[in-house]
């Protein structure tokens, strides 16, 4: 490595700033992972020191697992918070959400990339759905458009997802405020938390944030207001009304848990979304609604709940494209991403990332006549 | 209508609007199946129409045997009722020439006046029917919740709610009302990637 002087314009500030903190690193961390100062890394990110060292700059690229080219790029600007929507049991803290936002900016910049070199991708339809009336509604017409029927269960939420065109990626991290997030690109963009053991949750969080592309768009999120709006669509997409009404298992007056517990393992949600449905669809009353809530509590049910199904959803489409790309292009060196980090971003397995070495890369040209 | 209640419920506490819409979607969903059985017929008017009561009602039977606020009754004939709580109503076509009070409708309204607690002001209904009615209008299925005074045996329109419309869908005939669907397992979406061409580094034939 040489320690020559690297000129002018070679750090972005922001570029910097992003990659650090979409590592979720603290500027004194990042210092102590590059073996640098906490002021160099001050320096860089507020653009005093312009011409960092050759050397400083790779040590800096390699403690974030990205490629130094990506620090000298302009970043895709994050988006805008307010579009952000947020799914959460607690306040997001501001180094969460500018790890979140940051994620938000990278995982943005990879997806405008895959979609632009696709020939071929499903037109997004959350954009061709008509949010008015009511959400029952809404969330029946959805279904339909979608292929999924009025009242079957739903398979597989993410593949469903995708195939209306959104792109859905997972974050990793100990977020524990927030299960997942959206916002509107130039495709719907959806990231749900891989870290949370309730697979059911997972595929809950993913359909709030569809309802929020759907029901909120461009629309400031995170009240109460629409945060129940967007529990609501996910109730009614995973547990339509008529098919819930028919099978919600009765017992007199008493719950039955076992009946619950057999519909989670039909339908792909945790009885405490089961008991929630079954209290708006006024089918419980309130007091047996607060019998059950206190029954999930006591069991330690609102913790980690059991009947969860063995693995949780992956997303498909964005690895699945990333991996045909890397056939043929130098997909990390291009996105300025590590296969490491590429392969966390997108769910794909590292490997697949890594171009075959006798393989070179180039557009297909017009055949020339022979 | 001055002085009207604005909900369902604040004309009686049984009548709440989870309730009314579910009842409203059975009726939606069942034209639409009979929509989708009977697509591309014609002259098959009555026909449909005697589905669409069919699958009404067996719905409602079958919903009324497994949850406490809704109870099936069967009347005379071909006649039911079904009650949401303590309300006695009735789902039926809505007409323009509103439908004279069956017999068992004025012997129901006859015993709530007695048996239903409406709420204060409401009392001076006296004669006073519930129905759901539904109507098709275009490709649309609208569903009210209408409460009829009836003076002698013509209906006078009290108030009316409107439950739900929704774009008539002709699901498919063979979806069975009250069978237990399946899941659809969908194939994953579709994508097809651009022209990037797979080169061995030895071949130079096309590099120019």
């Amino acid at each position: 490595m040489s320690d020559e002087l690297l000129g002018t314009g070679y750090i972005v500030p922001r570029a910097l700033t992003i990659a650090r903190e979409f590592r979720g690193l603290t500027r004194t961390e990042l210092a102590r992972r590059a073996n640098v100062t906490r002021q160099t890394i001050v320096n860089l990110e507020t653009g005093e020191t312009a011409t960092p060292t050759r050397v400083t700059v790779e040590m800096i690229a390699e403690a974030l697992d990205v490629l130094p080219q990506l620090l000298g790029e302009e970043p895709t600007p994050p988006p805008p918070v307010e579009i952000l929507h947020f799914r959460g049991g607690a306040r997001v803290t501001a180094r969460s959400s500018a790890h979140l936002l940051a994620r938000a900016s990278v995982y943005g910049k990879v997806t405008d990339y895959l979609a632009a070199h696709c020939s071929r991708l499903p037109p997004d339809a959350f954009a061709k759905v008509d949010p008015s009336g009511d959400i029952e509604d809404v969330a029946a017409r959805v279904r339909r458009a979608w292929g999924v029927g009025a009242d079957a269960p739903i398979h597989s939420a993410v593949r469903l997802l995708e195939r209306a065109g959104a792109f859905v990626g997972s974050f990793e991290g100990g977020e524990k405020g927030v299960d997942a997030y959206s916002w509107q690109s130039s495709r719907p963009l959806i990231l749900c938390n891989s870290d949370r053991e309730s697979p059911t949750r997972v595929r809950f969080g993913l359909l709030h944030e569809a309802g929020h592309l759907i029901l909120h768009r461009g629309r400031e999120t995170g009240d109460k207001q629409t945060e129940e709006e967007a529990n609501r669509f996910a109730s009614a997409m995973l547990l339509p009304r008529r098919a819930f009404w028919q099978e919600f298992p009765r017992f007199g007056s008493r719950l039955n848990w076992a009946g619950m517990f057999e519909m989670k393992a039909r339908w792909g949600a945790s009885v405490a979304a089961i008991v929630r449905r079954a209290y708006d669809l006024a089918i419980i009353t309130p007091g047996q609604y607060k019998t059950a809530c206190i029954g999930l509590s006591a069991n330690g049910w609102r913790k980690r709940e059991p009947g969860e199904p063995d693995v949780a959803e992956k997303p498909e489409l964005a690895p699945s494209i990333a991996a045909m790309l890397a056939k043929h292009r130098p997909l990390t060196r291009e996105l300025g991403l590590s296969p490491k980090a590429l392969s966390e971003l997108v769910n794909a397995d590292e490997s697949a990332l890594i171009p075959p070495q006798n393989t070179v890369v180039r557009l297909k040209s017009p055949r020339r006549p022979s | 209508m001055s002085n009207r209640p604005e909900h369902p419920h604040e004309f009686h506490p049984d009548l709440a609007t989870e309730r009314l819409q579910l009842i409203a979607q059975v009726v939606q969903d069942e034209i639409g199946r009979a929509m989708g059985k009977f697509a591309g017929e014609t002259k098959v008017g009555w026909s449909r129409g005697c589905t669409v009561y069919e699958g009404v009602k067996n719905a409602l039977e079958t919903m009324g045997l497994s949850t406490a606020w809704l109870k099936y009754q069967q009347e005379r004939g071909m006649a039911y009722s079904v009650r949401i709580g303590e309300v006695p109503i009735r789902v039926q076509r809505f007409d323009d020439e509103p439908k004279p009070a069956m017999d068992f409708e004025k012997d129901l309204s006859r015993r709530a006046k007695t048996q239903v607690p409406f709420p204060l002001g409401m009392t001076r209904l006296s004669n006073c029917l519930v129905r759901i009615e539904f109507e098709i209008v275009g490709d649309e299925v609208r569903c009210h919740l209408r409460v009829w005074n009836v003076k002698e045996d013509d209906p006078v329109l009290y108030h009316s709610w409107e439950l739900g419309t929704v774009a008539v869908d002709a699901a498919p005939a063979d979806v069975r009302l009250l069978g237990r669907a399946e899941a659809v397992e969908l194939p994953p979406a579709d994508f097809g990637v651009d022209g990037a061409e797979q080169v061995d580094d030895n071949d130079e034939s096309d590099v120019g």
